[in-house]
């Protein structure tokens, strides 16, 4: 419930962001509605509303969100019906290894943007599925080798012959 | 009219990139997690450079085998591949345990294809008709009708209400960033160069379906338990006869819901496999338990709400739903207008992309009924190998429209908003919308208020005085209405005061 709070005073700051911001668009007046400033001030009211009503009945966390759609999906499905094994194995993993495993994926993407301007794209394309693969299996080095290098290269000229994308 | 829905079965190009792109799309589908708009708005980005017709019948193609293939990993793997497809794992799955997974799928395939052509026959009835009658409608009506549609698709999305009102509005507000169409003012752009142009949608798209879901899927990595056994395909002729009213009624389900803005697949297809387990008094085997009728429902349903939700794109040039919205930004970058003027303009378009979708659903069929047990095999793609490749290509997608690294960024920065969306339970979809008709709804908002010379009442009187804003008005009045507690309070007792009297009976 922590998370929820932040959360909700978060959406009322962007909320009333978006008013102010409104209220600050050059030699405008908001209160005329010809002006361009008139919606998005109504919309930012209308979020603050939303963000208002949002906070009022709290924000569930994950989990529990989470658990709630799965009981859905299980009623929707069949009200006699016992709940189906999930198809997906659970994976022996932490929350904490949850969290570094996508912080750091999330690093390879950026660095992958980053990089666009520096290396030659099929080079950076085979390096980023190379690495993320192996930061996902952290086995498999040889399986993962092989589909990197065939999907940059094949999707490399792909996208420059037959979609005519000019790479930096 | 019939000379140009025949270009597409005549055009060898056409047919081989709507063949490829049914492909594509059925191959998208299937893979759990990745959503049909993706693969949309990826294509948008990456037929930049191509002709108009062979670049939006590419994603007719997509759209329609991305619908499709979804609901095959609900079938063999009880994982929906669409939000439109949780409807087939009801039905679709305890028929793979049964050992008749073929059956499912033979049986999904035909009513798609026949879902898909009524949705198509009703898209080409109805949308001349519409498109003449759209071009009385006034700018008020135009600002009704997208109001309409992000209240439809807050109220109908997973979730409050509130959220998805919040999350549409910022859509709306990042789809005003940069210079005002009207009058050339600035608006929260900083005084930064970049952002005066505006935010790049196609990259916001790519980050909120394909890097968000990404980050998803990395919750768990596992692998996928199927051991599926395929079976016969067909199922008896016999049944095509018994579903058929089953099928008329979902079909209009699917188109109804498609043609309300906002609202699309993972609407018509619960509402028609809820109004099968309710409708239907015999069926093959119980409702959950593989009932055949528990997978034509929702088959019929989704399908012929793609041609539901094509009708207000092409006539009003008003999404449908999700993809609907990126097609119509697809038909903007290549220098068309969706709307009334389309069909006065451009006829010849609309019969083609008509002709389009009908020639994918013959390839539905081809792609459908073959190479199942390759299908089956697709979906068994380890997540390790799948994630990286989605995000390589939302990468490209989101650098391809403009050829800029500051696009990539962008795609990255809405990746993680979108994943914090969802992980607490908001919904994307009403951003995209609201990107889309935010700015639209602005200018239309202050040309009928200019209309009325900048009088906020009289305004709000010309709602009420005109019959198609009337009827309109109304439409929003009670969908706002509809969300009250006095609404549910009154509804809750009609339902009980109606049981215990059939009870009684």
């Amino acid at each position: 419930m922590v998370a929820g709070k932040y959360i909700s005073t978060l959406l009322i700051v962007i909320s009333l962001a978006v008013v102010v911001l409104s209220f600050n668009i050059e030699e405008q007046d908001v209160f005329d509605p010809s002006s361009p400033s008139f919606f998005p001030a109504l919309v930012g009211v209308v979020m603050l509303i939303s963000a208002l009503m949002i906070a009022r009945r709290g924000i569930q966390s994950p989990s529990s969100a989470q658990e709630e759609t799965k009981q859905h999906v299980a009623v929707e499905g069949n009200d006699e019906e016992e709940p189906e094994k999930e198809m997906y194995e659970k994976e022996n993993i932490t929350q904490k290894g949850i969290n570094i495993r996508l912080i750091l994926f999330t690093a390879l993407v950026v660095l992958f943007a980053i990089l666009m301007n520096y290396i030659n794209f099929m080079v950076l394309s085979f390096l980023f599925l190379f690495g993320s693969m192996l930061l996902l299996s952290r086995e498999k080095m040889l399986r993962s080798f092989i589909v990197s290098l065939i999907v940059s290269v094949a999707f490399y000229y792909t996208f420059v012959h037959v979609f005519h994308i000019v790479f930096p | 009219m019939l000379d140009q829905i025949l270009v597409p079965f005549m055009d060898i190009q056409l047919l081989i990139l709507i063949a490829l792109g049914t492909l594509f799309g059925v191959v998208k589908g299937l893979l759990p997690g990745l959503s049909v708009t993706m693969a949309v708005t990826l294509l948008v980005s990456l037929t930049y450079t191509w002709e108009t017709i062979p670049a939006i019948v590419t994603m007719i193609a997509v759209f329609y085998g991305g619908v499709y293939g979804g609901a095959r990993s609900s079938i063999l793997i009880n994982v929906p591949g669409s939000a439109s497809s949780l409807a087939h794992t009801f039905d679709g799955y305890p028929l793979t345990k049964r050992g008749e997974a073929g059956v499912a799928i033979g049986i999904t395939t035909i009513y798609a294809v026949i879902g898909g052509a009524i949705g198509l026959l009703c898209l080409g009835v109805a949308a001349p008709f519409l498109g003449e009658l759209a071009l009385g409608f006034a700018a008020r009506d135009y600002f009704l009708i997208m109001f309409l549609g992000l209240l439809l698709v807050g109220g109908l999305s997973e979730g409050s209400m509130a959220k998805a009102i919040f999350v549409a509005g910022v859509g709306v507000t990042l789809g005003m960033v940069g210079m005002d169409s009207l009058t050339g003012v600035e608006r929260f752009t900083f005084g930064n160069l970049e952002l005066k142009s505006g935010i790049n949608y196609i990259a916001c798209m790519l980050g909120l379906f394909g890097l968000s879901e990404v980050l998803i899927q990395l919750h768990n990595l596992g692998k996928t338990k199927a051991d599926v056994i395929i079976g016969k395909v067909l199922p008896p002729l016999i049944y095509l006869i018994k579903f058929l009213p089953l099928t008329i009624r979902t079909a209009i389900i699917g188109v109804v819901v498609g043609i309300l803005p906002g609202a699309g697949g993972e609407i018509s297809s619960l509402l028609a496999y809820d109004h099968a387990k309710k409708t239907v008094k015999n069926p093959t085997r119980p409702f959950g338990k593989g009932a055949y009728e528990g997978l034509v429902a929702p088959e019929v349903a989704v399908m012929s709400t793609n041609g539901g939700a094509m009708i207000p794109m092409l006539t009003l040039g008003i999404p449908g739903d999700a993809v609907t919205a990126v097609l119509i930004g697809a038909m903007t970058i290549h220098g068309l207008k969706p709307g009334p003027m389309l069909m006065v303009e451009t006829p010849e378009l609309f019969w083609i992309i008509l002709g389009a979708a009908l020639v994918s659903l013959i390839f539905i069929v081809i792609w459908g009924l073959s190479a199942i047990s390759f299908f089956a095999r697709v979906i068994l793609i380890p997540k390790y190998v799948l994630m990286p490749i989605i995000v390589f290509f939302t990468v490209i997608g989101s650098y391809g429209i403009n050829n800029s690294v500051a696009d990539v960024y962008w795609m990255i920065v809405f990746g993680v908003i979108g994943y914090l969306l969802r992980l607490y339970k908001f919904p994307t979809g009403p951003m995209v919308l609201g990107i889309i008709l935010g700015p639209q709804m602005d200018v239309y908002l202050r040309r009928a208020i200019i209309t009325e010379e900048g009088s906020i009442w009289g305004f709000v009187s010309s709602l009420f005085i005109h019959p198609i804003s009337l009827i309109l008005t109304l439409f929003v009045l009670f969908t706002l209405f509809s969300q009250t507690a006095l609404y549910k309070k009154v509804k809750g007792q009609l339902l009980q005061k109606f049981s215990k009297k059939s009870a009684d009976v």
